[in-house]
């Protein structure tokens, strides 16, 4: 199990009723992005199809793939906006 | 050594004097094709003094085209800002007309403007801020049709739009063509920015998200609504952005995506590293066939169909596209006034220096017409003005129907009169 850092950005904010930002504890065999993208919609349903738009950023790297997690890492959930 | 226009003869004189020229060595040294008037030099004075910019820095904005796409929230100020610091071709390219509705944080276009193609309202606020420029534009928005036609010899382009299907085909085709592309985004209170394309191996905007938003995944600004200095925010950084890519000034957000969250304090501002340019999936990124082809056929509306649908605007008469506001019908130098108005009427009291051709009289006297206009100056216009701006609008459409740039004043005399000169007498 790793404590990772969850920071919500425009529509994932939405999709959490207003959260920014919360501790996530990701279990299972890998802690990986994947196992993160399942927990975070477990906990809030309304994420499920905002993820699949999303870029997920480790650490403030662009994640690409499945991407492993550790201890204590930041994870970013950066929707696309596009207002202008 | 200035030998163009209104320098080249104090140059001159000066040189008559005392035998002595002067000369611009820092321009000189990089062989651009516009060098900067005595004019531009004091004008931008502030900017030649910053050091790692210079004479340098301002020379090669003035050869520079930028083409912003779209003159909304993020193109009002990130046109004003290039305008300003002397840009020397700015294309402003917008399909859609200005509504009261955009006016808390569209601040190139002023209230009087209502109704007016946003691009050719960013037109008059452009040269308004400064006539040094050559500012043009496109009133069709960015469509396929016109997309490499607006895109060739382009320095940088900015994303200004509104919404992810022309997001989409304008990133690829400036990724095809390896143009720079200046992307922001701003809704409720924040804001994404990056540079795409500008090294080979940074991403497009396809690399970074290649699944669009699903229905119902994307706020836009008229549903999520949209605090008015956010996209100012962004739309200033963008200008940034764009001068740094043009002068080659300091560390661009080439490869890294700048995200604003104007509700916080503590981080406002995160950059995340993007990834690199995918050239095994991103369909624009991978060599396949002709750029021009894919992009002019490749279906943007059904590839983001049910997301961010935008909802059709009621089209305006093409007429309303091209009004004038007495305020800028004041302060706009390049036009020729026609008076429309009844003989009688402009016999009486009109404005000095103005064509007296009654509506009634247009067609005969075409010929005369077409001498007051400048042929090679795209920026001269004819205004067509009446009492209450009706008649003016027939002129000026019918003259355009010929083919002479041509606009009307809103409201006419009338209006004038209110807004300008009390001292006009009503006739009517």
């Amino acid at each position: 199990m790793v404590r990772v850092q969850v920071l919500y950005f425009a529509r994932a904010r939405e999709a959490t009723g207003g959260v920014t930002e919360e501790s996530f504890e990701v279990e299972g065999a890998a802690a990986d992005t994947d196992a993160l993208r399942a927990a975070l919609v477990a906990k809030h349903p309304s994420l499920q199809s905002v993820l699949e738009s999303c870029v997920l950023a480790v650490n403030q790297e662009y994640a690409t793939g499945n991407t492993a997690l550790s201890e204590g890492c930041e994870v970013a959930i950066i929707p696309p906006i596009s207002g202008g | 050594m200035r030998e163009a226009g209104q320098d080249g003869a104090a140059s001159q004189k000066r040189k008559r004097e005392d035998g002595l020229k002067w000369c611009s060595p820092g321009q000189d040294s990089l062989g651009l094709n516009d060098q900067l008037s005595t004019h531009e030099l004091e004008r931008y004075a502030r900017h030649m003094s910053l050091p790692g910019f210079g004479i340098e820095g301002q020379a090669k904005l003035k050869n520079a085209s930028v083409l912003i796409v779209g003159v909304g929230g993020l193109g009002s100020p990130a046109a004003l800002y290039l305008a300003a610091a002397g840009v020397g071709s700015i294309t402003l390219c917008d399909g859609d007309t200005v509504e009261v509705t955009n006016l808390q944080r569209q601040i190139i276009h002023a209230e009087n403007r209502v109704g007016v193609a946003k691009a050719q309202s960013g037109f008059w606020s452009c040269k308004a801020l400064n006539p040094c420029v050559n500012v043009k534009v496109e009133l069709r928005g960015f469509t396929k049709d016109n997309a490499f036609d607006l895109l060739s010899n382009q320095t940088v382009v900015l994303d200004c739009t509104d919404n992810v299907p022309t997001r989409y085909m304008l990133s690829d085709a400036c990724a095809a063509l390896a143009i720079p592309l200046v992307s922001a985004a701003a809704v409720g209170l924040e804001g994404q920015l990056t540079v795409y394309n500008l090294h080979p191996d940074t991403p497009c905007y396809r690399c970074v998200w290649p699944k669009p938003p699903a229905a119902g995944d994307c706020t836009n600004c008229a549903r999520g609504g949209v605090l008015g200095p956010v996209p100012g925010v962004m739309g200033i950084l963008q200008a940034l952005e764009a001068v740094k890519v043009i002068a080659g000034l300091g560390e661009t957000y080439a490869g890294r995506m700048l995200i604003f969250d104007a509700c916080s304090a503590a981080r406002p501002f995160t950059v995340m590293k993007l990834r690199e340019r995918d050239t095994d999936k991103c369909t624009a990124c991978k060599p396949f066939g002709s750029a021009y082809s894919d992009v002019t056929q490749f279906n943007y509306e059904k590839f983001t169909a049910g997301t961010c649908a935008v909802a059709p605007k009621s089209k305006l008469q093409d007429d309303q596209l091209y009004r004038m506001d007495t305020h800028t019908f004041s302060t706009y130098q390049k036009k020729t006034v026609i008076d429309v108005r009844p003989r009688h009427l402009s016999q009486t009291a009109m404005l000095e220096g103005a064509l007296q051709i009654p509506l009634s009289e247009m067609e005969e006297r075409f010929a005369e017409i077409k001498g007051h206009t400048k042929k090679n100056d795209e920026e001269w216009v004819i205004v067509c003005v009446c009492s209450r701006g009706n008649d003016s609008q027939l002129a000026a459409s019918w003259l355009r129907s010929k083919g002479l740039n041509t606009t009307d004043l809103i409201g006419g005399m009338e209006k004038w009169k209110k807004d300008c000169d009390p001292t006009f007498p009503r006739l009517v």
